[in-house]
């Protein structure tokens, strides 16, 4: 994003825009948001504590979730909660991935392939998957292979689309080039597809975890016996709101941890990629 | 010397000595012509029949899946016109409209006027930006036990939860469309003498409106997956409850036909949105000329 | 037999929303001698770069023929290489790796690729940016890649089209003597597309004017100007003036014409 700022006149009265812009190179746009956050934090904790706002047993001030999340990382449960999610998610994710990325590129290559298998993927992406897993749990049961099933599902779906998506946008003036100078047949898919594609492909894995996440939750809230999900489920049920929340900023963590690791190498792998701004993905 | 004279082949042009705009389409027979315009829905209406009929055949016809577990289409098309003529159907509907519509107006509501809020004015957006990305990448629907508690059960936090699924996708699309407009536009709107709410109404605002239908648009998935697990998890209504009933009772049929009608809102809802964005910005979805 | 030879050549595209195919060309003759730089002008739309592309064998002629050589063209080649207007450059590749792609599907150059490689950056002047990336580059940067490009497997022919559109006045006409300079020494046929007249004049041998569509050629109108054009002062020489004063009214003409036939087809 450049620094220009947007040209609808910023007017705040009272405020002149040159305290501002010192306030603003002083600590940055970042420092701004951790202050924000930090601002927050504290006026929550305040307001629930200092002022009694909200009985502490609805709305919990931080310092009590911090105390649930100390106590859970103190007595194992949380490693025990992430272990049972995390191996749920690697073996999932990871085949979906594996499989997605190669469909995509079927699909986005082989007309014949897109024609036939193309309905069924349409379909089967139109359709919530969440709602296929209860029916996944009367099948399977309440053992992990339901919960890797759907975390498979979630992922698989949008890696496929995206990939196939990219295959087919590759830029027509680089395949012509490629036909003038002789690039042809294989080497052509080699030389300008794959790298041209890949930029998707890291894209469609970022969102597939966003999915693979969402399964996780759905999984163990549907007949889950443990994990991350479950645990929130549970503590939900003994209205303990505190280990709740501490369970879901967990979660948090997790997920823009991973959606930042992916933005990154992304970043690193395809930084020709001009991300467009309105690209929720 | 030109002129546009369709149907006449090329050597009768040349005799004239008169140079064509246009050409008449090469003519295949008559297979090809079915072919290009047919072709796409015959694929899919015979690979439709074919799934059907393999499933029919592998529940019923050869017994190799108990029709228990997976009862056979015929048996599901049956109950699901049995939802709609005993009656059962319309009060879950009419539960299920009515808290989606409420959850997600509300969102489309605050969502687009945060969105505008924070595509606007820099500050604002720098400082709800962050917060609102990370909690979009979130799975919404772990919050779910949370609200319950704070709502109990019912409608309220199905809404909620409609509402907390919905907002973020509404919000960024909408800042990241009002940051769009073409500053160029705006200058020229200073240059021609307008004030600025004449601006924001002729130049910021049709031009942010189709990204604000996309916005609705990419929230419809998500916010319909928010009710779904709501009605799931226990509200007793709505379409989520006919799934979870179905499979609790064994009636795999019930639960499929939810689906099944689940799926037609979504894709309705999908098509409705994505033709309101076509008719706002026919030139954002155009094909490239070469 | 001229070294390109172009037969009555139509070209008709299928369109989005009529089931008529428009017509781009319609009927160009055109003979090009081996080492003569043509330019070709004419209004917006009226064809060129389709006329680009079925030299290159980028599209199908719809009826005529396109002969380099005595061979009729079928499909593209490096020995027609194209500068594209939009660059077509590997985003993920240096500009070196970009050049050599010119190369990599002729084996027998491989050897003396890197050498090669070399004496291209040099003759268009890219020293000390072999190893940027396109996105670092700027647009007549990256368009000297693409001649690079182009050049490195020393095609017979050189088909440019509007290569310097995007490209500042300054910059532009350095090129345009670079581009001479390097096209005569090494005795290569060029066709060459451009929207202006003076560019026009000052590359070519012969200029073709180009109608509206559907395109035709309206006039070839011969340069006789001495060479090397690029470093004299060329532009203020009469037959210069005179000749672009001449090309000046063949396209006034078509704009008028072409306003005519609107005017008409309104009323």
């Amino acid at each position: 994003m450049t620094t220009e700022t947007s040209s609808l006149p910023l007017f705040l009265p009272g405020i002149r825009p040159t305290r501002l812009r010192r306030l603003r190179s002083l600590i940055g746009w970042n420092g701004a948001v951790v202050l924000e956050v930090a601002l927050l934090i504290a006026v929550w904790q305040f307001a629930v504590t200092g002022l009694e706002l909200w009985n502490p047993r609805f709305v919990p001030p931080p310092s009590d979730i911090a105390d649930s999340l100390a106590r859970m990382i103190g007595n194992g449960q949380l490693a025990r909660h992430l272990g049972y999610s995390g191996g749920n998610f690697v073996v999932g994710y990871l085949a979906a991935a594996g499989t997605g990325v190669v469909l995509g590129f079927a699909l986005g290559s082989i007309g014949v392939v897109r024609v036939v298998l193309g309905p069924f993927i349409w379909l089967a992406y139109a359709t919530p998957r969440v709602a296929i897993q209860p029916i996944l749990v009367l099948w399977m049961g309440f053992g992990v292979a339901p919960k890797i099933l759907i975390i498979f599902l979630m992922a698989f779906f949008p890696i496929v689309m995206i990939v196939m998506e990219g295959v087919r946008n590759t830029d027509p003036s680089l395949l012509r080039a490629s036909r003038v100078f002789g690039v042809g047949g294989w080497r052509r898919y080699t030389k300008i597809v794959l790298p041209a594609s890949l930029p998707y492909v890291l894209t469609g894995l970022r969102l597939g975890i966003a999915r693979a996440l969402v399964g996780i939750v759905v999984g163990e809230f549907i007949g889950g016996t443990a994990g991350l999900g479950y645990a929130i489920r549970i503590a939900g049920q003994e209205f303990h709101v505190d280990t709740a929340l501490a369970v879901t900023l967990v979660l948090v963590v997790l997920a823009n941890v991973s959606m930042l690791l992916l933005l990154t190498l992304k970043r690193r792998l395809a930084p020709w990629d001009q991300e467009v701004s309105t690209r929720l993905r | 010397m030109s002129a546009s004279i369709p149907a006449a082949g090329q050597d009768a042009y040349r005799q004239l000595g008169v140079a064509p705009l246009e050409l008449p389409a090469v003519r295949g027979g008559i297979a090809e012509r079915v072919r290009e315009r047919w072709g796409r829905l015959i694929v899919v209406a015979v690979e439709a029949a074919i799934f059907l009929a393999l499933w029919e055949w592998l529940t019923i016809g050869s017994g190799l899946v108990n029709p228990v577990f997976l009862p056979p289409p015929s048996r599901v098309f049956t109950t699901l016109i049995e939802l709609f003529t005993s009656g059962t159907i319309w009060p879950e509907l009419q539960f299920s409209a009515t808290t989606w519509t409420t959850g997600f107006g509300l969102a489309a509501l605050v969502g687009v006027t945060l969105g505008l809020l924070m595509g606007a004015f820099e500050p604002v957006g720098r400082l709800l930006g962050p917060l609102a990305w990370s909690l979009y990448a979130t799975p919404h629907i772990s919050i779910r036990p949370m609200l319950v508690i704070w709502f109990g059960f019912g409608a309220a936090p199905i809404i909620a939860l409609v509402f907390v699924s919905a907002i973020f996708p509404i919000l960024l699309t909408t800042a990241a469309g009002v940051r769009t407009v073409d500053p160029v536009l705006l200058r020229a709107g200073e240059v021609f003498g307008g004030r600025w709410v004449d601006i924001q109404r002729k130049i910021v605002l049709p031009s942010t409106l189709p990204f604000v239908v996309t916005g609705l648009r990419l929230a419809i998935p998500t916010s319909l997956i928010g009710m779904l697990v709501g009605e799931i998890l226990g509200s007793g209504q709505g379409i989520g409850a006919i799934l979870a009933l179905g499979t609790a009772t064994f009636r795999v049929d019930q639960a499929i036909s939810a689906i099944v009608i689940l799926v037609a809102t979504s894709l309705t809802l999908l098509r409705l949105f994505g033709a309101l964005e076509h008719r706002l910005a026919p030139w954002r979805h155009g094909e490239t000329r070469e | 037999m001229s070294f390109i030879e172009i037969r009555d050549l139509t070209v008709a595209y299928p369109q989005a929303r009529s089931s008529n195919r428009l017509v781009a060309l319609w009927e160009v003759n055109l003979s090009v001698g081996d080492g003569e730089f043509i330019t070709v002008v004419g209004p917006s739309g009226c064809g060129k770069t389709t006329l680009l592309n079925a030299v290159a064998g980028l599209v199908p002629a719809t009826a005529g023929e396109v002969l380099v050589d005595g061979k009729r063209v079928s499909g593209p080649g490096p020995e027609r290489a194209v500068v594209f207007q939009e660059y077509a450059l590997l985003p993920w590749r240096t500009a070196w790796d970009n050049i050599r792609f010119g190369l990599e599907m002729q084996p027998k150059l491989r050897d003396s690729a890197n050498r090669r490689i070399r004496e291209a950056i040099e003759l268009v002047g890219l020293n000390g940016f072999e190893r940027a990336y396109p996105r670092e580059l700027s647009g007549g940067m990256r368009q000297r890649v693409g001649l690079a490009r182009a050049l490195v497997a020393e095609p017979k022919i050189l088909l440019m089209d509007e290569p310097f559109a995007a490209v500042d006045a300054m910059t532009r006409e350095v090129m345009q003597g670079e581009l001479e300079r390097i096209v005569a020494a090494a005795g290569r046929t060029v066709i060459f597309i451009t929207h202006s007249i003076d560019e026009a004049i000052l590359l070519g041998d012969r200029v073709v004017v180009a109608t509206t569509r559907p395109g035709r050629v309206k006039e070839i109108v011969r340069v006789d100007l001495p060479r090397p054009r690029g470093d004299a002062d060329v532009k203020g020489n009469p037959t210069f003036i005179r000749t672009r004063e001449h090309v000046w009214e063949l396209l006034r003409d078509e704009a008028l014409i072409h306003a005519r036939g609107e005017e008409a087809a309104a009323g």
